[in-house]
């Protein structure tokens, strides 16, 4: 499946392992030429699908200058497969079932479900054999209540031992005021069993609640072995082919750092995939002149969504997999929807229709797949209206089965009582809702206008529904980069280096001094640079941003504002300050100006840019795509009928070419619909510029 | 039937696109768009009241609701509603209906919020301070949006307001707010703001969780109007009468699946505080008739003297959530799956008490008991969707006073929730750790409660051997143990202390809850848990040697307050277990083998309660040995008596070992 072109000279490789599809992408970095590599995945061991693509790509390995993943597919696998270590969790006595308590609270949408479980009790990461205590307590202000009961401690790791724990993961409560106990016990640990692996919680994430630091730890621990063989795999298997250098795997928090240093911290590559994503768009973003993006990745099973402002991406420290099972490590926010190609349209108990989130997945795919799959999805509507073409679709990878959709969405509206016709309008709409939340989530939610943002359209499905979407939110641009559908493999060559500071303070912000604040970012500044500059970046280059993690005084959550660059003094800690009551107004409709702040954490992201790929040049053509563009004219259903539309090739197109919709734009990897009243320009990188005429303003 | 019009008879499946269209001038598709889109609305003032609030008790427990309504004066309903804490849920509609009626819509101006705490304009108690806040759409009101959050004091007599077994009536209480002004043209009333934080302990709190609540409905505000900037007034309140009967129909089919007939059930309060040896009884007769119900409380013993009657309200709460939980899961709640349901009352009965009576504790008392008949009597018409007994019983251990270990002693109030377990369904065991059925709080993290309070959390941990035996078990039961490090002002409201949570279809009940107080220093460190002769029974039954025991000689009331604890005290409490559903001795031994090995069931109880023997020197089943037992068990008609986890007391003999 690979796009054959000349083998690049200077090249550097991504590779995105998706639920379907393995994307390699090999970027020439002096033309900008690339060429992807497409191959199954392999869910069972994702290094095998890995291998073969490096392999069907044919690029000699003692040419890469780097070779960057993620380790997202395999992280999140071995969790919701439930595949992971068998985790020795020690705890404070009295405090054995942390885990299984998570939150205390029941899950939205199951409130009224007596059999509901904490999927924590039901298929749990640790199971309550595996968590042991021992005598020892450290109190709030970090003084110790109960010292560490050592020989208790050697009978638990015997206890540990016997079991056959693989990793020991130690959570002590109000450990991340004082680490002292849990420091002391991976000594004794280390004492007694030499070679075991041993996590501290305040050392992964030393914040206070215990359960969030508890499950971020278990998760760790959890996929440690399982992440660590799977980048010791592919790593030997690249140098085995001639790499030579850093294997470089992509963080949630943005950014890549080496494999080895990765290992250490396999939940940190949870959410990496998607964040790939997001790291091609900022990237792309610049390059082409679009501050305000909002990323909209649309794959098989799910989508996901992130806001870019001004060229910066937005953080959380919140990424649930399952309720109550989530990491607390910062990363880049994303939000995800449970609305892919694949997913199930059904009829509820009232007769109401819905989609999703349950998905057909990659296997057995959307009826037309004819892979076995029997109820109808979003592919198969979309294919039922024309939206798709059975000819076109996956590069002709996979012939779809339009009857089969037809037949299975019958089935709905004879039950339904409605037109087929109508039925697959209404899952559209009703996808579009979904998708629009989500969106609506990063945007609207936070005190943030959708209409002033370019959406970026990557992800396989997403063409399909982009110009729908983006109609509906009042968004009047749109913009698809080459390879949609390879999109995040190519968004992990344009990462930069990165290293997140965080700092705890915890004071009131009256009681920290203009010398306090320029000294202490000033320190974070010079540690985070000095860490960038070792990997071979040019001080000149560092990009370094200040946060500040604060609240009023009696609230506990808190909000992330901006601070200013440089030296204090009064004026930029009035800015400071006005910048804190400004975000918290916008986000919780009010501000407090006469209560106190304390300021809980400092942070700051230190970024030393690596070489970006060029972006491609396109030949210059006329308005007018050249003539063997068109590929033919089909029926499409739009508006409630049908209408001829015409389908044109992609790679037949040239900068400058002029389209106005409706029209289909095919490729390889996805199709781009465009509805009246869209004009789509062709620039001069190959990226489709679509702007929504018939919008307001 | 009604004589509404064709159109109007008829269920939504059943209409045309055309007639849906005329009856909510919008299509099937928008109208779901925008039911969706509330939902998400409402889910985002929850998330903002909860992130920007003061207080413990709203900004970790998320003892708060908000919701989206709709409506004129006298017939303002619930569209939206986030799924926070239960109770909230079905008594919000009432008190914003109240509100509403009572203020005037001719009085309401854009940029107002009215608020209100009073009981008996369809309220919870006077703790929780409902937000109202009309939003205006072309000059009129033409919805509202609303929170409602639990302020943690509200003057009277006691830190926290919960009186238990000395006050009588709402006047000693604490302040009681009717509709008032709290904001105009969206700038804060003084003098209302005055009224609440010079008659609290806490006005530092209060203070911060009035604005955020504010907040809360701005944002739910903001969003309302930007549907109705979409799509239209017209079509947005189409949509609205779509989502009611939508939320109407599903129950409506639902009920319909039920078998018809009359199903009764009774169960008990502990006493009121006052006269401490009269338990007090609950009954409920449910009545099935095709796709309607009505749910009589007649029977119920007349409204006591203490502070656990409740307002028809809140019991209207309980019962809603009981029904819709055993007869319609599934579908999202909102005013008109209230439509089917008829509740009758008795005036001046524990579910319908009349003013001035007191009943602070009546939401974590009361609304459970209304809810345990409920269900219980559902039961009857529909095991298979049943589930046996939860710890029925949101105990709140609250300590108040102050907190000196800075240089300046501060006043607080620590609302120590009870989290316990569920019990056995038909297809599952119980669900471990949460608050009952009718609440879902969350709860303050050990960390969080030792910064905020001078507080040292002992242990929060499972019980062995107290679950409710069963083919599915109840959750097990809880400890919790907390020293305080100052002096405090100490309360109690709490139930199922005299009685533990039942089995059903032949499953054990489970061990009542108990609370004792610990006092030698070093005893909850030894091995985490204590022998029984350091515990000095505090409330719950209890057998001669202080055990907790529903056949116990003593009983010792769950409902008191004003007492005074030196720096220093440790009170350990423990909270039910589910009780379980089925024949234990049909559950699958290898259920059994993991509650073993997880050390939920110790070996000894795993061959009492479930005939299942597990091998000595191995994690395995004896087969042999186990269908021997079971035999054995199944001729033996006195075994049945040993089905009730409680009757093991294990847990006192010898702990849970971490």
């Amino acid at each position: 499946m690979s796009e054959a072109v000349e083998t690049p000279r200077r090249c550097k490789i991504g590779v995105d392992i998706g639920g379907t599809f393995t994307d390699l992408v090999s970027l020439d970095t002096d033309t900008g030429a690339a060429l992807v590599t497409k191959t199954f995945t392999t869910p069972d061991d994702p290094a095998r699908g890995f291998i073969e693509g490096v392999d069907r790509s044919g690029v000699p390995l003692r040419e890469v200058e780097a070779f960057i993943t993620h380790g997202s597919t395999t992280a999140l696998n071995t969790v919701l497969t439930r595949s992971g270590a068998r985790v020795g969790f020690l705890t404070t006595r009295g405090h054995r079932d942390v885990l299984d308590i998570g939150r205390a609270f029941r899950e939205e949408g199951h409130l009224y479900d007596a059999s509901w479980m904490r999927p924590h009790v039901a298929r749990p990461i640790v199971p309550r054999y595996l968590r042991r205590t021992v005598d020892e307590r450290i109190l709030s202000d970090g003084s110790v209540y109960r010292p560490l009961d050592e020989d208790e401690l050697r009978e638990v790791i015997d206890a540990f031992k016997h079991i056959g724990a693989e990793v020991i993961a130690v959570c002590f409560i109000n450990s991340y005021v004082n680490p002292a106990h849990e420091q002391r016990a991976r000594d004794v640990i280390h004492d007694a069993w030499p070679d075991v692996r041993v996590e501290l919680s305040s050392e992964l994430a030393p914040v206070p609640r215990e359960y969030d630091r508890a499950i971020t730890l278990a998760l760790n621990a959890y996929v440690s072995p399982v992440v660590g063989a799977y980048l010791g795999k592919i790593g030997d298997e690249i140098r085995g082919r001639g790499y030579e250098r850093t294997l470089y795997v992509m963080q949630s928090p943005g950014g890549v750092i080496g494999a080895d240093a990765s290992r250490r911290v396999p939940v940190a590559t949870m959410m990496s995939g998607p964040v790939a994503g997001v790291l091609g768009a900022q990237y792309l973003g610049e390059a082409l002149g679009i501050p305000d993006i909002l990323t909209f990745d649309m794959g098989g099973t799910s989508t996901d969504v992130a806001a870019i402002t001004g060229g910066a991406y937005v953080y959380t420290k919140r990424h649930q997999i399952e309720w109550d099972i989530y990491s607390v490590l910062p990363m880049i926010e994303i939000n995800s929807v449970g609305q892919g190609g694949g997913s199930i349209a059904w009829i509820d108990s009232a007769g109401a229709l819905r989609v999703g989130p349950q998905s057909a997945g990659a296997f057995p795919g959307p009826v037309c797949y004819g892979r076995g799959g029997g109820q109808p999805t979003i592919t198969d509507s979309n294919l039922l209206r024309g939206l798709l073409h059975e000819d076109t679709f996956a590069g002709g990878e996979i012939r779809l089965d339009a009857h089969a959709s037809r037949q299975a969405i019958g089935r709905l509206s004879e039950e339904l009582g409605a037109e087929p016709l109508a039925v697959a309008e209404g899952i559209y709409d009703i996808a579009n809702a979904n998708m629009m939340e989500a969106i609506r989530g990063v945007t609207i939610y936070k005190g943030i206008d959708p209409r002033d943002y370019t959406l970026l359209c990557y992800g396989s499905a997403g063409g399909q529904h982009v110009s729908a979407i983006a109609g509906e939110l009042d968004i009047r641009e749109i913009a698809v980069p080459v390879m949609p559908g390879a999109f995040s493999a190519f968004g992990l060559i344009c990462s930069d280096l990165k290293v997140d500071l965080t700092r705890s303070v915890v004071r009131e912000f009256d009681r920290i001094s203009n010398d306090d604040l320029t000294a202490l970012f000033a320190e974070m500044e010079a540690a985070g640079i000095a860490s960038v500059e070792a990997q071979g970046i040019d001080h000149a280059d560092v990009v370094v941003e200040r946060f500040i993690e604060a609240h009023h005084v009696g609230q506990t959550w808190e909000t992330v504002s901006r601070a200013p660059g440089g030296a204090f003094d009064d004026a930029r800690r009035a800015e400071l300050l006005e910048e804190f009551h400004a975000t918290h107004e916008r986000l919780w409709a009010f501000r407090s100006d006469d209560i106190p702040l304390v300021v809980v954490n400092l942070r700051v992201a230190v970024v030393g840019p690596i070489d970006k790929p060029a972006l491609p040049r396109l030949a210059k053509g006329t308005a007018e795509p050249p003539a063997d563009a068109v590929l033919f004219e089909r029926p499409v259903h739009l508006g409630g009928d049908f209408r001829d539309v015409p389908f044109l090739r992609r790679d037949a197109l040239r900068a400058g070419n002029t389209i106005e919709g409706p029209a289909a734009i095919v490729e390889q990897t996805s199709t781009t619909l465009l509805l009246e009243g869209d004009r789509c320009v062709v620039d001069g990188s190959g990226t489709l510029r679509i702007r929504k005429e018939g919008a307001a303003g | 039937m009604t004589d509404t019009a064709v159109v109007g008879s008829r269920s939504i499946r059943e209409l045309s696109d055309a007639e849906f269209a005329l009856r909510y001038r919008c299509d099937r598709i928008t109208a779901e768009i925008i039911r969706n889109a509330m939902v998400m609305a409402v889910r985002h003032m929850t998330n903002a009241l909860q992130r920007s609030s003061f207080s413990p008790i709203i900004r970790d427990q998320r003892d708060m609701a908000c919701g989206i309504f709709e409506g004129a004066a006298e017939n303002v309903d619930v569209v939206a509603l986030a799924e926070g804490c239960m109770l909230h849920i079905a008594t919000a509609p009432y008190n914003v209906r109240e509100v509403v009626k009572e203020y005037g819509n001719e009085n309401l101006r854009p940029g107002d919020v009215i608020c209100c705490n009073d009981p008996y304009r369809g309220g919870n108690h006077i703790l929780d301070v409902t937000l109202v806040r009309p939003v205006f759409v072309n000059g009129k009101p033409e919805f509202f949006t609303a929170n409602r959050a639990h302020h943690n004091d509200m003057g009277g007599s006691n830190p926290g307001g919960w009186n238990g077994g000395s006050v009588s009536t709402i006047y000693q209480e604490g302040l009681r707010v009717g509709p008032t002004l709290l904001y105009a043209d969206d700038r804060p009333v003084r003098s209302t703001f005055n009224l609440f934080l010079d008659n609290t302990r806490l006005p530092h709190n209060s203070l911060g969780d009035l604005r955020a609540q504010y907040g809360a409905c701005v944002v739910g505000e903001r969003l309302l109007h930007g549907l109705v900037e979409k799509y239209g007034l017209d079509v947005v309140k189409g949509a609205v009468e779509y989502v009611l009967d939508h939320g109407e129909q599903s129950m409506r089919a639902a009920i319909a699946a039920m078998p018809d007939g009359d199903f009764e059930f009774e169960d008990y309060l502990d006493d009121d505080g006052f006269e401490t040896d009269k338990h007090i009884r609950y009954r409920c007769r449910a009545m099935i008739r095709g796709d309607r119900a009505e749910l009589d409380f007649s029977g119920t013993e007349r409204q006591c003297e203490g502070n656990i009657s409740g307002v028809w309200s809140i019991n209207a709460s309980g019962a809603m959530i009981a029904f819709k939980m055993v007869v319609d899961p599934w579908t999202p709640l909102n005013a008109g799956a209230f439509r089917p349901v008829d509740l009758v009352f008795p005036a001046g009965s524990m579910t319908n008490c009349l003013p001035p009576t007191s009943h602070a504790a009546s939401n974590v008392v009361s609304s459970e008991r209304t809810a345990s008949v409920v269900y219980g009597a559902l039961a009857k018409a529909a095991p298979e969707r049943a589930f046996a007994e939860n710890l029925s019983s949101t105990g709140i251990v609250c300590w108040g006073g102050e907190d000196t270990r800075s240089g300046t002693p501060a006043p607080f109030v620590n609302m120590q929730l009870s989290f316990g377990s569920w019990g056995g369904t038909a297809a599952s065991d119980g669900l471990p750790y949460c608050l009952s059925v009718v609440g879902n709080c969350s709860e303050i993290p050990v960390e969080i409660l030792e910064i905020e309070y001078p507080f040292i959390c002992l242990d929060k941990e499972f019980m062995i051997d107290t679950a409710g035996p069963g083919r599915f078990r109840g959750g097990p039961g809880i400890t919790y143990t907390n020293r305080a490090l100052v002096d405090c002002e100490v309360s109690l409201s709490c139930d199922r202390m005299r009685y533990g949570p039942w089995g059903l279809e032949g499953g054990g009940a489970s061990l009542p809850q108990a609370l004792y107080e610990i006092e030698e220093d070093d005893v909850p460190y030894r091995l985490g848990w204590s022998p029984v002769e350091s515990l000095r029974p505090i409330s719950g039954r209890f057998d001669e040697h202080g055990r907790a025991d529903p056949r116990g000689g003593v009983y010792k009331t769950s409902k008191w307050s004003h007492r005074h604890l030196p720096a220093g005290t440790t009170l350990r409490i423990t909270n039910a277990a589910g009780g379980g559903y089925g024949d234990p001795r049909e559950r699958e031994p290898w259920r059994v083998l993991e509650d073993v090995r997880n050390e939920l069931v110790s070996r000894e109880g795993a061959r009492r309660n479930y005939g299942v023997v597990v091998k000595d020197d191995a994690w395995e089943v004896d087969e042999a040995a186990t269908a021997r037992l079971r035999v054995r068990l199944a001729n033996d008609r006195a075994s049945t008596l040993e089905l009730d986890a409680w009757r093991d007391a294990s847990w006192f003999e010898t702990g849970s070992r971490g």
